[in-house]
């Protein structure tokens, strides 16, 4: 019983890792309706421009804050200079831009820092700690209260500011919001700065986690099933999902793994996501199907 | 030909001009609407309604002829310049954050008002602080005028079409607009929410001291609720007075009954 828990556990903490991810897909969604597949790409520049700064020693804190700074003016450009004049195209055109700006961001990166994989260490320690029998990593949890910090930072801020309640509204009626005098530019500036800001941390963990390398960007394609599961427009969504797809992985891999020769983790991600597809399109929290005017 | 007695009107068109391809949809259109008074747009189906409301709201751009509102002078504005003007609006059609409760709904009316950034409402600095608490205090006003208080807290889609229409002029009042532009506000309701409505304008017009232009196609509504009648028919205004005047007028009785229209018109410039 103890090794399902502790399977189980490592399942959910891995899970959040993804959630981080999918948390700068709704951000963007959830406000402009454009499906973002830029933000890998987004999280492999933030890890790069951070390990870079640390290896030329500049100290962790600036480092951190100069990072920032690149993610938000990154942000901000792809707002002004890319979706800003595309407002109104179709969905599909928006997300074509996003894959353009994914390889764009991608080719700047590996010119700026070169193709080589970087170590990232964050100080946090990588040991098992203990609890009644159950031993969980030391990263994964602190990698897990930081997630769960930050989410619980843009709930808050989503719910209790006049500027979040603004962004709900343009979520809810892009007409109504300008005749409320909303400034919608401004509004999809804040928000993909936020999502920068969120790339910054996925980038940091995962980097930690993985080596910061190009491969990196792939995580998109992780947060695609939690997005499925958990609805792309739900923050909520967002960690439910990401802890579901965590557990199922880790649970199938090592008790269903054996009888079809492992490497189910790979990919019964997907094959969740597809069946949760067939069953309820709009996610477990999703206000509706993907398809906005 | 000025139907109001002050030198300087809240908002004044001046020889509005527009069209659609080769379609004239308004044809030298004056109207000056006093500080204070409810305005009623009136005219049939057709007749440039809707296009001047438009125009107003800055979403047309007049091929002649300028607006001036408060002293400001525009032909175009862009999205969400109307409401920083102080002009809000409400729409034939409804344009309400369906998803959001009618408080929240409400309270959205103030954002263009509001002065504070993101980063002092996420920092809690006093300025955001206080706006946040005014704004929430006008939206109580509002919601308990409006008679909306049970319903506060209901999403706002699940509500009768109706309410709806009572929670859409909540917001626009909220903002405390010095001009407020009604499209259609009585439109596919019943007649008792018609008579409600109507009382409503009229009450937010005394309460607030808000200029009211209001489109409406219920003229007997309209001529007991309006100060002031402008007539448009075929893109052109007719008639505009007070409502008595307007009610006898020869033109506009042929613009609702019918008559040859060139006949008509050739009539009125003769005389």
């Amino acid at each position: 019983m103890s090794f399902f828990i502790e399977v189980l556990v490592g399942g959910l903490l891995a899970g959040i890792m993804y959630s981080l991810v999918a948390l700068g897909f709704v951000l963007i969604y959830k406000t402009s309706g454009v499906l973002n597949f830029a933000q890998g790409a987004m999280v492999l520049f933030a890890a790069l421009t951070f390990v870079s700064l640390t290896e030329h020693h500049v100290p962790f804190a600036a480092a951190l804050v100069l990072t920032l700074a690149a993610m938000v003016l990154l942000g901000w450009l792809i707002e002004r200079i890319v979706l800003g004049p595309l407002v109104n195209q179709p969905a599909i055109t928006l997300f074509m831009a996003t894959l353009g700006i994914s390889y764009f961001i991608e080719g700047a990166a590996q010119l700026l820092f070169g193709t080589a994989t970087h170590e990232l260490d964050l100080g946090i320690p990588d040991e098992p700690l203990h609890f009644a029998g159950v031993s969980v990593s030391a990263f994964d949890l602190a990698a897990a209260l930081i997630a769960g910090a930050l989410v619980a930072a843009l709930t808050i801020f989503f719910r209790t500011t006049r500027t979040g309640l603004s962004f709900r509204a343009v979520a809810d009626d892009q007409l109504a919001a300008i005749a409320v005098g909303l400034r919608l530019p401004r509004i999809w500036t804040i928000v993909w700065t936020l999502a920068g800001a969120v790339a910054l941390v996925a980038g940091l963990l995962w980097g930690a986690r993985l080596g910061v390398q190009f491969s990196l960007s792939l995580i998109v394609l992780k947060a695609l099933p939690v997005l499925v599961l958990g609805g792309f427009d739900s923050i909520p969504g967002a960690i439910v999902g990401g802890l579901l797809i965590g557990a199922i992985e880790k649970l199938a891999e090592v008790y269903v793994g054996p009888f079809v020769g492992g490497g189910i983790e790979g990919w019964i991600a997907y094959v969740a996501a597809l069946g949760f597809l067939l069953i309820r399109p709009a996610g477990l929290f999703g206000q509706r199907l993907a398809e906005r005017a | 030909m000025t139907a109001t007695l002050s030198p300087a009107p809240l908002l004044a068109l001046d020889g509005i001009d527009l069209s659609f391809g080769g379609v004239v949809a308004l044809c030298g259109v004056d109207l000056a609407v006093a500080e204070g008074e409810i305005c009623a747009v009136i005219g049939p189906n057709g007749a440039g309604k809707s296009s001047l409301l438009n125009i107003i709201s800055g979403l047309y751009r007049p091929r002649a002829g300028s607006i001036t509102f408060a002293g400001h002078r525009y032909t175009e504005l862009r999205a969400g310049g109307l409401a920083r003007l102080g002009i809000g609006r409400t729409f034939q059609n409804l344009a309400l954050f369906n998803g959001m409760s009618v408080f929240d709904n409400i309270v959205m009316g103030r954002v263009a008002v509001a002065r504070s950034s993101a980063a002092e409402q996420v920092l809690g600095l006093p300025r955001a602080r206080r706006e946040e608490h005014d704004g929430h205090e006008r939206a109580e006003r509002i919601v308990d005028f409006l008679g909306l208080q049970r319903v506060r807290g209901q999403i706002v889609s699940t509500l009768p079409y109706g309410l709806q229409k009572r929670v859409e002029l909540g917001r626009a009042l909220v903002a405390e607009p010095r001009l407020l532009l009604l499209d259609e506000p009585l439109a596919g309701m019943t007649i008792v929410e018609k008579r409600e409505m109507a009382e409503f304008i009229l009450a937010g017009n005394e309460r607030f001291g808000t200029t009211i232009v209001l489109i409406e196609h219920d003229v007997g509504i309209v001529m007991n609720l309006a100060d002031h009648v402008a007539v448009l028919d075929y893109g052109r205004k007719i008639a505009d007075g007070p409502p008595d005047r307007v009610r006898d007028d020869q033109l506009v009785i042929d613009a609702y009954l019918g008559v040859d229209h060139d006949a008509a018109l050739a009539e009125a410039s003769s005389t």
